[in-house]
């Protein structure tokens, strides 16, 4: 891999992984006043709210951009796919924990609504898109001295193809709200 | 009676993480309308109106939809619960969800299978409750006190009156399954 392409790569995910925390905890009235009156120091390092220690379930809420749905389903569909192929039999089971359901209301205020069930939610791996394309699903990196290169195992993306995946990914969402839950019987 | 309240769905959004139903960068919109629902009373617990000296014949009323079926195979139910009445509400559920998973009844063992129901653990003024039915039976009622009354009949008065007390507000949210 390219230094220039790696470094590029570890910028978006820090840009991203800030973003998402900042739209998380901008979205936490209660959490605001809190940071606000110094009750609550921000943390030195910024958490990924995609990552659960939950054990059992969680929701999680995404108001997707009305004109950028299908690019919002793309992605999932695609990473879905990979988690299916992946042999790594904890990947596996991570992709069958996402149930991804579209509500059934008109577009309005943030947007589309997307729910996702994890059930289990995973305690391992973070549901960041960018951290499953960038990290979890990153295709090992080719061997130098090779003469051939190795095939590409499968439900991994390279970097490039990674990158495709997260331009459909980019700037689609409004609000994300994840939501811990705990089951009850049943 | 179900009488419908103006609070926008994306209360939701709000509720889950104390968070603007709109960002402010987000340019205003009107916010899709929920289908907010409150717990009927059990059929023979409904007041029937009767004037004797009436003899006009009264047309029926036209058929409403069951706003607690899901055509679109897929549901969830939110209950806002007063934080006193939790532990009843809950106990309630555990009748129903006992319920469920002991019934001989065809249609509702059908149901029986994809009804989960949690509890969310965030912290808010009301405790709220979310049923998920994924696959939700299409033609099939998921209205607790209906099903309440169908397998507990002997109990529902009662149930019926404790859910009451207990229940602020239900929406809904009819799901199309993307993967």
């Amino acid at each position: 891999m390219k230094l220039s392409s790696s470094l590029s790569a570890l910028r978006r995910q820090a840009v991203l992984a800030v973003g998402l925390a900042a739209l998380v905890c901008a979205a936490s009235g209660v959490k605001a006043q809190d940071a606000a009156a110094g009750q609550d120091p921000a943390p030195a390092q910024q958490q990924d709210p995609l990552k659960f220690s939950h054990n059992g379930e969680v929701m999680i809420l995404w108001a997707i951009k009305p004109e950028r749905t299908a690019d919002f389903e793309s992605v999932w569909t695609t990473i879905k796919g990979a988690l299916a192929q992946n042999a790594d039999a904890n990947l596996r089971a991570l992709g069958q924990s996402i149930k991804i359901s579209k509500v059934d209301l008109p577009a309005g205020g943030p947007g589309v609504l997307y729910v996702f069930l994890l059930s289990p939610a995973s305690t391992q791996y973070s549901y960041n898109p960018v951290t499953l394309l960038f990290e979890t699903l990153k295709a090992p990196d080719a061997d130098p001295a090779a003469t051939t290169p190795a095939p590409k195992p499968a439900g991994t993306f390279t970097y490039d193809e990674a990158q495709e995946v997260f331009k459909k990914f980019d700037g689609s969402y409004n609000q994300i709200n994840p939501w811990p839950l705990k089951g009850l019987g049943m | 009676m179900r009488p419908p309240l103006a609070i926008p769905i994306l209360a939701l959004l709000s509720v889950a993480s104390a968070a603007p139903a709109v960002p402010a960068s987000h340019p205003a919109g009107p916010p899709p309308q929920p289908v907010v629902l409150a717990p009927g009373p059990p059929a023979a617990g409904r007041p029937v109106r009767q004037d004797p000296a009436r003899q006009d014949p009264v047309p029926p009323a036209p058929a409403q939809p069951d706003a607690y079926q899901f055509p679109s195979g897929a549901g969830m139910l939110f209950f806002y619960v007063r934080p006193d009445h939790a532990a009843d509400f809950e106990a309630v559920l555990a009748r129903l969800d006992a319920a469920l998973s002991a019934t001989t009844d065809p249609a509702r063992a059908r149901q029986a299978v994809s009804w989960r129901m949690f509890r969310s653990l965030e912290s808010h003024d009301e405790r709220i409750y979310v049923f998920f039915f994924d696959p939700a039976v299409p033609d099939a009622s998921y209205d607790p006190v209906k099903a309440l009354g169908d397998l507990l009949p002997d109990e529902v008065q009662d149930l019926y009156a404790r859910l009451k007390a207990a229940i602020v507000r239900v929406e809904r949210m009819g799901l199309s399954r993307i993967r």
